[in-house]
């Protein structure tokens, strides 16, 4: 594992950012201003997708991060479309299915009719699309095309959250809270909850930046793909009304970490696949930044607490493998209970300090106590000043884990359950597992030539802190925790499914080869002429 | 009296057998020093090109590679002969022998079997290659034997420590890969043989010949039982070479299973030739002496050397079974347990009364007379668990039996392949044989398939098995129906057809496998293939007869998906934008048709 080289010392608050209702500021301190639980691994893609949409425009030339300066953390003041017609449309009409039933003298009628109701229920003019459409058959295809292309459709969400799988700027849409009688809409941080501005701001700070503006662009941008240009037809332009909601980028701590420039080199390896249809691109870039996320999570609290980042043992079987099981839970609720004991130790930290040493014995010392402590920690509201230092310390701590068991503390275990990388069983606890379409995103993401299995697993282990067989888990434990057998067995039943999925291909007994279908894009044929 | 014919002995050797087998072919050629009998020996079907390359002026290194049992450490044996060496002197020789190369002046340096190497001594010879790759030393050229994967393991980490040598490990680990026998670049003097990727059914064949018609039988003549031995009974069985026949269906079930990736070394093959043929269901030793054969013809127990049977591994136990490559491939058609109502009713009912001609002999010993007490049983009503059990292993082995009696049929449900779970097996074998010699005779199988993959892109029940509909699922992927029409239908075959892009099976997947691909005429390309394995035949021929795509192989339809998607890939790549909008596909409910459904846009500017 190459040595984690972290600058100390945290980037200052922006002062534009204004910090409203924290009751305590310490988890932001070490992971930043926030992750939340509530927003999916697929909103957190989507909100890092509409910022950098914003951002290609007003940036121009083709660039989506504006890069650094040096100790200056980036503030970044932006735009998203409510797209109100649009929502309206997917979302929350009930007219195209019952235009659809009914009887009408012409296809014209039809058509006229559910203007005609859009605009009682909606208050927006759809008249432009008779111009659009050549019948209203035609229209109610194209609406039921782009609904199919719901993404999370499962989850009961409101109307103004739902969202279409983004191939084009103009399927992405803001995140709110609807007000009623027209009131202006609200940004209510809930599902765009700022995990994307996070992202950006790791993209915009890792070494890879500027390889990856032209490719975010080219790929994911691109107004011209024919999903875009649908949805551009049916939004008219002019005259309609859509509002904007307005935003601000929070805050990331450290201006350079290792995990900052591995999720740059993840997302420039899965923006390179020339052969992967673009709109399949997403999906596994959805999967591979939580997973970054969730490392992050982890590996900021190990510093904090001065320890190496505990592995992820990954359970491939989930059935029989009884010691690998145990092994991955407890990893998982150790990783759980390190970012809480991170936030003690934060604050503990701060009682270490000639700042807080000289408070402590101080004439005034719980009024100097309490303003050292807000000074650190923004917590006035959490403590009296009736209390002692002592008590004082402790409530800033019952308040930043108890938000913290609430939010981030859930993120790293919701995330990982959400793509792929984590199994929860009523009875049987959480563990470490793998979904086939996460076993696929990291095919895709790491393997560029053909890789021995050996080497995929290893790689594996220096990126993502994984072990499956038995070489890696000698290199991650001093003794293996876990029957030798085991672990070879977790790793056969890997290559079975490798295989399955058409990743893997086994030349003779030793030798396996994994393999990313969509690479090399000399050699469109397979197999040789004999 | 019976005789007691050393061949036997002999060829028992060569069976199942707890013996380590390490240095195999040394161990084989021993035992038959000892009983002065002469060794099976076949011309291995590489050994032409290594002696050829080694009688030349500028010979290049060979590296034998293959699983083990393919006869990597015989053939270097085998070239060492022809190349002048004598037998003892390379069995003396311990793990490497030198000889000189009389055109070249050369010196061959061949290394038997590179895993038996300690560390320091592969380190010392890999380095001495590299050197003599890189054109370094020309006085030496190497013969090596070893197996893919530790040469690739060892080469990486010693590239590791000498950066200098990357570009061989880079070489050898494409040539792997891509089964190159030579170095694309045309740089390094080497050439990879895999044993593998030989067409053992051929092999297969002259070594049944070998042991069928080894001199050794004739000790034979002479003996009391001759007529009734088990033995003799088997080898005339095993002599026969018509396609209803065990050689004649084991010959298919080799190709089959070489297409499906799954090999038979030669190691194995002798294995399964000589369980067939000595094979006896007793636990305290599987294959049979002359003198158990004698006692087995005389109380006329040939249900325990039923070589039907033997030919899955049933006379041994099924851990030990389990353990040969052999028995665990042929174990998986389910041979015995597939069935239909057609044939088990021939043989409960006997209806009808002469299905499938019978070689009077095996018929007698091994066939329906094996059966006929439990199938009166049965027939009566006894079903009590245990007569039961004995009514079901009973018909199981007849099924066995028909499987290699039974000739191919028109009529589906007597054709053979019905009793395993390659239903379509005869068709694939047929379809390998003729896609590219005569490809009109295959149409309507290449119809099926078509159709097949209609139904798994569209995720629809339609009839369409003239035009390739390549559907897409909307963006998001994980819906199984495909709405989303990539381009316009394409034909089979680029005829007469205008349009640029079009279906075509050919036969250049792995070892000649066919190959259904989208090419495009200009410019001349192909743009997406895909190997059709038995497996993924089998797949799309039972999706056009109705099974649903999801339900019967997971692999498969990842590999269809895979195989859309590059495709689309490429195509999109291909035609730069120019796409025009997006178009749908839909089942018309009436005709069962699928049908091309524009969005109607009014603008038609793109």
């Amino acid at each position: 594992m190459h040595a984690m080289r972290i600058s100390a010392t945290q980037l200052e608050l922006p002062a534009e950012l204004r910090i409203q209702n924290i009751k305590t500021w310490v988890e932001e301190q070490i992971w930043g201003h926030r992750f939340y639980n509530d927003q999916t691994p697929w909103l957190m893609l989507l909100e890092f997708l509409s910022l950098c949409a914003y951002q290609a425009v007003h940036l121009g030339g083709n660039r989506v991060f504006p890069g650094t300066v040096e100790k200056k953390h980036e503030f970044i003041s932006y735009e998203l479309k409510t797209q109100y017609p649009l929502r309206y449309l997917l979302f929350r009409d009930r007219n195209l299915d019952e235009c659809e039933r009914e009887d009408f003298a012409s296809e014209t009628a039809r058509l006229d009719e559910w203007i005609r109701r859009a605009k009682k229920d909606a208050d927006v003019d759809y008249g432009y699309l008779r111009d659009v459409f050549i019948d209203f058959r035609s229209f109610a295809s194209a609406v039921n095309l782009l609904r199919s292309a719901e993404i999370e459709q499962h989850r009961d969400r409101r109307w103004s959250s739902r969202h279409l799988a983004p191939v084009g700027p103009d399927m992405l849409m803001a995140d709110y809270k609807p007000k009623p009688n027209g009131a202006r809409p609200e940004h209510d941080r809930r599902f765009f909850a700022r995990g994307g501005e996070l992202v950006y701001l790791m993209l915009n700070r890792s070494s890879r930046r500027e390889s990856l503006d032209g490719l975010i662009c080219s790929r994911l941008l691109a107004d011209q793909d024919r999903w875009n240009r649908m949805v551009n037809k049916i939004i008219s332009p002019a005259s309609v009304r859509s509002e904007n909601i307005h935003a601000t980028t929070g805050y990331l701590p450290l201006a350079h970490h290792p995990r900052y420039d591995l999720l740059a080199e993840d997302w420039h390896a899965i923006l390179s696949l020339a052969r992967l249809p673009s709109d399949h691109l997403i999906e596994p870039l959805m999967r591979i930044t939580a997973l970054n996320v969730i490392l992050y999570i982890i590996e900021r609290a190990s510093e904090e607490l001065e320890r190496n980042p505990p592995p992820l043992p990954i359970d491939v079987i989930s059935a029989g493998n009884a010691s690998i099981r145990k092994l991955s839970t407890e990893h998982y609720h150790l990783h759980r209970e390190m970012s809480r004991e991170a936030i003690k130790h934060r604050v503990n930290a701060f009682t270490e300090t000639d700042e807080w040493k000289q408070a402590r014995v101080a004439v005034n010392r719980n009024k100097q106590a309490m303003d050292a402590l807000v000074r650190a920690f923004r917590c006035r509201s959490v403590i009296d000043l009736k209390d002692t230092p002592e008590r004082q310390v402790e409530k800033v701590i019952e308040q930043a884990i108890k938000n913290h068991d609430s939010h981030l503390g859930r993120v790293p275990g919701f995330q990982a359950q959400q793509i792929g990388l984590a199994i929860s069983r009523t009875g049987a606890g959480r563990w470490y597992s793998f979904s086939d379409s996460l076993v696929e995103a990291l095919v895709l993401t790491n393997v560029t030539i053909p890789m021995e299995y050996g080497e995929f697993l290893q790689r594996l282990w220096n990126r993502y802190r994984m072990v499956i067989g038995p070489a890696v888990a000698e290199q991650a434990f001093r003794e293996l925790p876990a029957p030798r057998e085991q672990f070879k067995a977790n790793q056969e039943r890997l290559e079975d499914r490798l295989r399955v999925l058409g990743l893997l291909r086994r030349l003779s007994d030793d030798c396996a080869f994994v393999e990313n279908p969509f690479v090399n894009p000399c050699d469109p044929t397979r197999g040789t002429p004999s | 009296m019976t005789n007691n014919n050393p061949l036997v002995d002999f060829l028992r050797a060569y069976g199942p057998s707890s013996a380590s087998d390490n240095m195999y072919d040394e161990h084989v050629v021993e035992a038959a020093r000892r009983r002065h009998v002469e060794p099976i020996s076949e011309t291995p079907p590489r050994l032409k090109q290594i002696v050829t390359n080694c009688d030349s002026v500028f010979p290049e290194t060979i590296i034998l590679t293959g699983t083990a049992g393919d006869g990597k450490t015989y053939h270097c044996r085998k070239a060492y002969l022809e190349l002048g060496g004598l037998s003892h002197e390379f069995a003396a020789s311990g793990k490497i022998v030198e000889i000189k190369l009389p055109k070249s002046g050369m010196m061959l340096r061949i290394i038997k079997d590179l895993s038996e190497l300690t560390e320091a001594e592969k380190e010392k010879e890999l380095d001495h290659v590299a050197r003599v790759l890189r054109g370094e030393d020309n006085d030496k050229v190497y013969l090596i034997a070893a197996n893919d994967g530790q040469l690739l393991k060892f080469w990486r980490d010693f590239a590791y420590k000498h950066p200098s040598y990357r570009e061989v490990e880079e070489t050898l680990r494409a040539m792997l890969k891509d089964e190159l026998e030579a170095d694309p670049r045309e740089q390094l003097p080497l050439r990879l043989i895999n044993l593998s990727r030989q067409p053992h059914h051929e092999l297969f064949n002259n070594l049944l010949d070998r042991v069928v018609e080894h001199k050794g039988w004739d000790a034979c003549e002479g003996c009391e039982v001759c007529a009734t031995c088990p033995i003799q009974i088997n080898r005339r069985l095993l002599a026969s070479s018509e396609d209803a026949s065990l050689r004649g269906r084991l010959t298919n079930l080799i190709r089959l299973s070489a297409a499906n990736d799954s090999h038979f070394p030669i190691r194995q093959l002798l294995l399964l030739i000589v369980n067939i043929l000595l094979g006896d269901d007793d636990p305290n030793d599987p294959l049979l002496t002359c003198k158990k054969a004698a006692a087995r013809a005389k109380n006329e127990d040939y249900r325990l050397t039923n070589p039907f049977q033997n030919v899955f591994g049933l006379n041994l136990r099924q851990n030990i079974r389990m353990q040969y490559h052999a028995f665990r491939t042929l174990d998986a058609y389910g041979i015995g347990c597939e069935t239909n109502n057609t044939i088990d009713d021939h043989l409960i009912y006997r209806r009808p009364e002469e299905t499938g001609r019978d070689d009077p002999v095996a018929h007698g010993c091994y066939g329906l007379s094996l059966f006929e007490s439990r199938r009166r049983a049965y027939l009566k009503g006894e079903n009590d668990a245990d007569t039961f059990n004995d009514f079901r292993k009973g018909i199981e082995t007849q099924r066995r039996r028909m499987f290699f009696a039974l000739p191919a049929s028109d009529e589906k449900d007597l054709d053979p392949w019905r009793l395993t779970v390659f239903q379509f097996g005869g068709d694939y074998l047929s379809f390998m044989d003729k896609v590219v010699r005569d490809p009109e005779s295959v149409a309507s199988l290449k119809a099926s398939l078509i159709l097949g993959l209609n139904r798994t892109f569209t995720g629809t029940l339609c009839d369409d098995r003239d035009m390739l509909w390549v559907a897409s699922p909307a963006a998001n992927g994980h819906d199984r129906l495909g709405r989303v029409l990539e381009c316009s239908p394409l034909p089979i075959g680029g005829g007469s057809y205008e349009r640029n892009l079009f279906v075509d099976f050919d036969n250049k997947g792995l070892n000649g496998r066919p190959c259904l691909t989208i090419k495009s005429k200009s410019p001349p390309e192909t743009m997406a293939a895909m190997d059709l394995r038995p497996l993924l035949f089998e797949y799309l021929m039972r999706v056009s007869t109705g099974s649903l795509p999801s339900s019967f192989s997971r692999q498969c339809y990842e590999e269809v998906r895979q195989f859309r998607l590059k495709f689309v890939g490429r195509f999109r790549e291909a035609t730069d934008g120019r796409l025009g909008n997006l178009k749908l596909v839909l089942l018309n409910a009436q005709t069962g048709h699928l049908q091309e459904c524009h969005l109607g846009f009014k603008d038609l500017t793109t």
